[in-house]
């Protein structure tokens, strides 16, 4: 069904409801109170629903008989959308009293009474200056206007009970249901009650943080493979027991760890204290053999000749005369 | 009285006082007059100078007197030179000198000088050498050192440009190395 049939049975609808409220207003106008004597007098006979199975819908008894403007109900109609809180907060609803006639007929008695809900809505406050909407609006604007126009016309057709029965199923009438954002913190292993049904095939979980100020003391067993590109590790200090063969190095001061079935200790040199030798095949050690060249103790490097003109005056006129020449 | 042909300087004679007649007198007649080395220090550099330079000149003539004049001085050997040009000031009480001789140059060294102004001592120095060889000398104070008054002896310009790196702070072997051409 198309939006075009669904406005032409709504409009249909309408008419004969608004006809048929005429037609109410107008018996009243000429006698209401034999009309509120007919309407307590089966009131009397009819005991309607109470507010709780109202409210219910699906649990209040049905009444025998069917409604006079439901006995032609439009199956279309159960496909048409249901009323959600927020549009309709704004529509007046209606309330439909049924009038039994105990005499075999009756009569419906369609009464439109304005009920104010409160419903509260958060509308988008202002904004802080730099802060965005997170949440996009549930419904899209078009589809907003394709579900007001039957909302409009619907509390005036359905019957209390089916109307209850759509509001019991839809979130309450005051909170908004937003859809979950793509972004949102996905639930971990932990939080989810059937955590057991992953099995053995459920991820790994995540180990609790170790408590504050201390580490964790255990190394793994299995050390991962070292990149070759990577710089060796570093060594482990220098022990003063030495190292064995077994479980690795000891901590200086702690004593060598003996584990319970493990032959004898075999120790080992630490490292890097004696200079490298290769060893050979044979058995034998192999030491470099140094040639040294040997200097020459004395070497006439430098020769002089003759002697520098040194001046020695062997009287005093000679020596003034040096003197003064100066 | 050394004979005028002894090398070697004999003080006998030097300085003769007559009691009688209350007089001092060197061998050669000439009158002395003893003045305390406080009252020459009450002068200055120019009159003290002036009396070392006459004072010296009078100690140069007697060693010319007796090593036969100014040739027979230039001509004797340094030690003989240097033992008499000493002796007369040892006896003047002006006090011990020897001689250095640094390459070309001639160096003065006077210990335990009786008078603090080096002026006097190189004026009495520059005078003595001068009466004795017939050639005129300077002496320019280097600095004392340890008692020591040190003095280079030549000639006037190049006295006084030893006098120029003296004052300008260089110790006295600089100032010797530079005047005989030196690094400068």
């Amino acid at each position: 069904m198309n939006a075009n049939q669904k406005l032409s049975r709504l409009q249909s609808l309408l008419e004969r409801v608004q006809m048929r409220g005429a037609q109410t207003r107008e018996a009243r106008m000429n006698g209401g109170a034999s009309v509120d004597g007919i309407a307590g007098g089966r009131a009397a006979s009819y005991a309607p629903p109470a507010e709780e199975d109202l409210v219910r819908g699906v649990h209040a008894p049905a009444p025998s008989f069917e409604p006079p403007a439901y006995t032609e109900p439009d199956a279309d109609l159960d496909m048409m959308p249901a009323a959600t809180a927020g549009p309709v907060s704004s529509l007046p609803p209606a309330t439909v009293e049924y009038d039994v006639d105990s005499g075999g007929e009756m009569e419906v008695e369609v009464s439109s009474e304005i009920v104010e809900v409160d419903i509260d809505i958060d509308e988008p406050m202002a904004l802080e200056s730099g802060s965005q909407l997170v949440a996009s609006p549930t419904t899209p604007p078009g589809e907003l206007e394709e579900e007001l126009e039957p909302m409009a016309a619907q509390p005036m057709e359905e019957p209390a009970a089916e109307l209850e029965e759509v509001v019991d199923d839809a979130p309450p009438a005051n909170e908004v249901e937003e859809p979950s954002p793509t972004s949102s913190r996905r639930p971990i292993a932990g939080e989810e009650p059937g955590a057991e049904a992953y099995g053995a095939e459920s991820a790994p979980r995540h180990t609790p943080p170790p408590e504050s100020g201390k580490q964790v003391a255990a190394a793994p067993s299995n050390a991962p493979g070292r990149i070759p590109s990577m710089p060796p590790p570093s060594m482990p200090p220098p022990s003063l027991e030495g190292h064995t063969l077994v479980g690795g190095w000891n901590e200086p001061g702690l004593g060598p760890r003996i584990m319970p079935g493990a032959g004898p200790l075999v120790r080992v040199p630490g490292p890097g204290t004696q200079p490298p030798v290769a060893a050979q095949a044979s058995g034998t050690r192999l030491s470099p053999d140094v040639t040294r060249p040997d200097p020459t103790q004395h070497a006439n490097v430098a020769s002089f000749s003759g002697v520098p003109a040194v001046a020695k005056p062997k009287t005093l006129g000679e020596l003034l005369d040096l003197t003064l020449a100066l | 009285m050394a004979s005028q042909t002894d090398s070697s300087f004999d003080p006998t004679g030097a300085v003769r006082f007559d009691l009688e007649a209350g007089s001092a007198s060197d061998a050669d007649g000439g009158r002395l007059v003893l003045v305390p080395s406080e009252a020459l220090e009450l002068l200055g550099s120019e009159a003290l100078a002036a009396i070392g330079l006459v004072m010296g000149t009078a100690l140069g003539a007697r060693i010319a007197a007796r090593l036969g004049g100014d040739s027979g001085v230039r001509s004797s050997s340094l030690e003989v030179a240097v033992a008499h040009l000493a002796g007369e000031l040892a006896v003047a009480g002006i006090g011990a000198v020897h001689v250095e001789r640094w390459g070309r140059a001639m160096v003065a060294i006077v210990t335990n000088p009786s008078i603090g102004d080096d002026a006097f001592v190189g004026a009495v120095l520059a005078g003595a050498l001068s009466a004795a060889s017939g050639r005129e000398i300077t002496a320019a104070a280097l600095g004392r050192e340890n008692e020591q008054a040190r003095f280079f002896l030549g000639s006037a310009a190049t006295v006084a440009r030893a006098e120029e790196l003296v004052a300008s702070g260089k110790a006295y072997a600089e100032v010797v190395a530079i005047l005989q051409g030196g690094s400068s």
